[in-house]
């Protein structure tokens, strides 16, 4: 059995490991850098926010930061060298989407926030799924494996660096909102290490979401690690899948192409598999399979594919706290603040660092909010490319309950205010992109319960792209345990002989 | 985790011997059977050892500076009702996760201090943040007056009770400086661990910064 899986984030990482367990060879092909492989540059493997260069960014020639200004003075974007770099963003019309490239994908480049969402709201969200299990079984194995950890007390409570988190959740209280500690995957005891010195620095020393050298137990220090020392996987980096063929014989045919860092073409190829995973995540895998319907490579694609995609009502907004938040701050969050009761009010809003290095007596936020509206992808046959319907419009229930719940904040907060100097066009509430982009291949929907393609056999869905636009919380905890329960049950289904 | 602490033994012997010249002798043949029963530390892994978590306000989400701060020669609290107090860890733990009692028990713990501001180590030149042992009978702590390879002021302990099965014991700690003391607001980490055992276990905690010349 000759078993492909496209893409190495939450997803890809899973499937690889459990059928590599089960004695499954599987080959793996992943579009960015094995940065465990990457020799060091100037000390480090990855860069620090404000020392960005060829390494951060996927083949830009300036850093495209999540804001780029300050005090309307675009300070913060930074000139780059062109390489296969760590983050990326993807433009698409009015929404941008921040993707992670790499072994690893998303965990390279995420804040880590492991954050497993309501229960009822989950119940909501994915009404096909047996959350019962899933919470009682695939949750915990999720988070088990992924080294999640309670952010312990001392840090949080004592710590300067998270003195922006004391901070805003001070104010949180005041507004009469919840506060909560957030389970992170970086490594606490490593933070109080670091925070002495005693240790190479990575959260402390502006390293975040152009990769963490070291604290942080991204994919490639968990999943990825227990995959690869089953000897059963085959890493294929810096190879990109340019399109699916489906044979008669319910095979599939990829053309790749392979680069080295700089973006030269060292090779192109075509490579067939028995059993095709996509796990590309969101943006990749709908992409792709989107591409493939239109142009007719792969036959009986449903209806659903490339459909009810959503931002997980992501809106990032910035307020003048009153107070010093700190010089020092940690690069990993640790806490939120919510209201979260399900409805279209609900807001779950990560208290985010902003480790300018100077006090800027600011307080950063990523509100995830219970947007209903959901885009889909548009397929361009002019110039043969995948689109993205997203609008300002389509964002707009987001920020009327991020605004609702920051302006409550401020009433309650004498002196303080919504910031409108960081994000574009003046805006305070920054509606034009995402980090958790999520749906397009709905499970249940575009594939059957398990995540099989519906009309395809052999093509199985295996990451972000099976949730239907929003999660309510960080979602990689969701996705990996949902990648969980569909390989458990693909494997037991014989679904790979 | 720190590795290179300097390590206090306490063998079985040892501490038979210095249990049994505690007693009257005319106890010792009641009670000796009992130490047959008893697993003495580095013969057991079942003591674990974290060190708590310092006060703080969770309602307001700020430090409470609560535990007082001493004067190493007189004994005496330094600062006043604003400074000279801590956001400390206040206790070593001990934890019996075995099926035996344990007794004998000893260790390591160092203490590092580094300056919030400057975010550099202490102004006060040299760790000056001391601990001892805070009220507990048979907990004992000794300054060994050196430094581990973090510069971390490197202090042995050892508690002389037994901990039994499933028992969890608080070991208060009483920090101090000696005279004269000078520092901006600092934060203090307390890296603790079990001889025999590779763990370690960590807390930090705040000072706000306080000055001791009188």
């Amino acid at each position: 059995m000759n078993i492909g899986i496209i893409g190495s984030g939450y997803g890809g990482a899973v499937a690889a490991l459990r059928l590599a367990e089960q004695g499954y060879d599987v080959d793996v092909i992943e579009m960015g850098v094995d940065w465990e492989t990457m020799p060091k540059k100037n000390g480090l493997v990855f860069t620090k926010m404000t020392a960005p260069n060829e390494r951060s960014m996927w083949f830009k020639t300036k850093t495209q930061m999540p804001f780029g200004r300050l005090f309307d003075i675009p300070l913060i974007d930074k000139n780059i060298g062109w390489g296969a770099g760590v983050l990326d963003v993807e433009n698409f019309g009015f929404m941008n989407v921040y993707l992670g490239h790499g072994v690893g994908g998303g965990s390279l480049v995420n804040g880590g926030m492991a954050v497993v969402p309501r229960q009822s709201y989950f119940r909501k969200i994915l009404p096909q799924i047996d959350a019962g299990e899933m919470f009682a079984k695939y949750f915990p194995r999720a988070n088990d494996t992924l080294g999640v950890a309670e952010p312990p007390r001392d840090i949080i409570g004592a710590s300067k660096y998270y003195n922006f988190a004391r901070v805003a959740a001070n104010q949180a209280v005041k507004a009469g909102f919840q506060t909560a500690f957030v389970p992170n995957v970086y490594d606490w005891d490593y933070m109080r290490q670091e925070s002495f010195n005693n240790v190479e620095r990575s959260a402390l020393n502006g390293q975040v979401i152009f990769g963490n050298d070291h604290g942080k137990k991204t994919l490639p220090k968990t999943y990825w690690a227990k995959a690869k020392a089953t000897g059963k996987v085959h890493l294929k980096p810096l190879t990109e899948v340019l399109s699916i063929t489906q044979n008669p014989d319910n095979t599939f045919t990829l053309k790749t192409k392979t680069i080295d860092f700089d973006g030269r073409v060292l090779k192109n190829e075509e490579l067939t598999y028995d059993r095709l995973i996509m796990a590309a995540g969101s943006i990749g895998t709908s992409k792709l399979l989107v591409r493939a319907k239109n142009t007719g490579t792969i036959k009986n694609l449903p209806n659903e594919t490339g459909k009810r995609w959503g931002p997980n009502g992501n809106v990032m907004v910035a307020r003048n706290m009153g107070t010093a938040t700190g010089v020092y701050q940690a690069g990993i969050p640790a806490m939120g603040v919510t209201n979260w009761d399900d409805s279209p009010n609900s807001v779950f809003a990560e208290i985010a660092p902003f480790p300018a290095g100077i006090e800027l007596k600011t307080g950063l936020y990523l509100a995830i909010t219970e947007n209903p509206t959901l885009g889909e992808f548009t397929w361009n046959g002019a110039d043969q490319s995948v689109g993205l319907n997203w609008t300002q419009q389509m964002s707009a229930p987001s920020v009327a309950a991020a605004k609702a719940f920051m302006e409550k904040m401020n009433a309650a907060n004498r002196g303080t205010s919504n910031r409108s100097d960081l994000f574009e066009d003046n805006k305070a509430f920054s509606d034009y992109f995402s980090y958790h982009p999520l749906g397009g291949m709905i499970i249940g929907e575009a594939t059957d319960l398990n995540g099989e393609v519906k009309g395809v056999p052999n093509l199985f869905v295996m990451d972000g792209s099976l949730i239907p636009g929003r999660i309510g919380v960080n979602p990689f905890v969701t996705i990996t345990a949902l990648a969980e329960r569909n390989i458990d049950k693909l494997i037991s289904a014989r679904k790979f002989g | 985790m720190i590795h290179d602490m300097k390590k206090v033994q306490v063998t079985r012997r040892q501490a038979l011997l210095a249990s049994a010249c505690a007693l009257p002798a005319a106890l010792l043949p009641a009670i000796t059977p009992a130490f047959a029963d008893v697993v003495f530390a580095g013969e057991a892994g079942g003591i674990s050892i974290e060190v708590a978590d310092p006060p703080i306000n969770w309602d307001s989400y700020e430090p409470n500076y609560t535990l007082a701060i001493y004067n190493g020669q007189n004994g005496d609290q330094v600062g006043d009702k604003e400074l000279g107090y801590g956001c400390l860890p206040q206790n070593l733990v001990l934890t019996n996760k075995g099926t035996s009692p344990v007794s004998g028990i000893s260790g390591t713990f160092s203490l590092q201090m580094r300056d919030l501001g400057t975010d550099a180590k202490s102004s006060a030149g040299t760790d000056a943040t001391r601990a001892t042992s805070n009220g507990r009978e048979g907990f004992t702590v000794v300054d060994t007056h050196s430094k581990n390879s973090n510069g971390g002021g490197v202090f042995t302990w050892r508690y002389a009770g037994t901990v039994q099965p499933g028992e969890r014991v608080e070991l208060p700690l009483k920090y101090y400086v000696n005279y004269p003391f000078a520092n901006v607001d600092y934060e203090v980490l307390l890296t603790a661990s079990v001889d025999g055992q590779d763990d370690a276990a960590s807390r930090l905690g705040t000072v706000k910064g306080f000055a001791y010349y009188w």
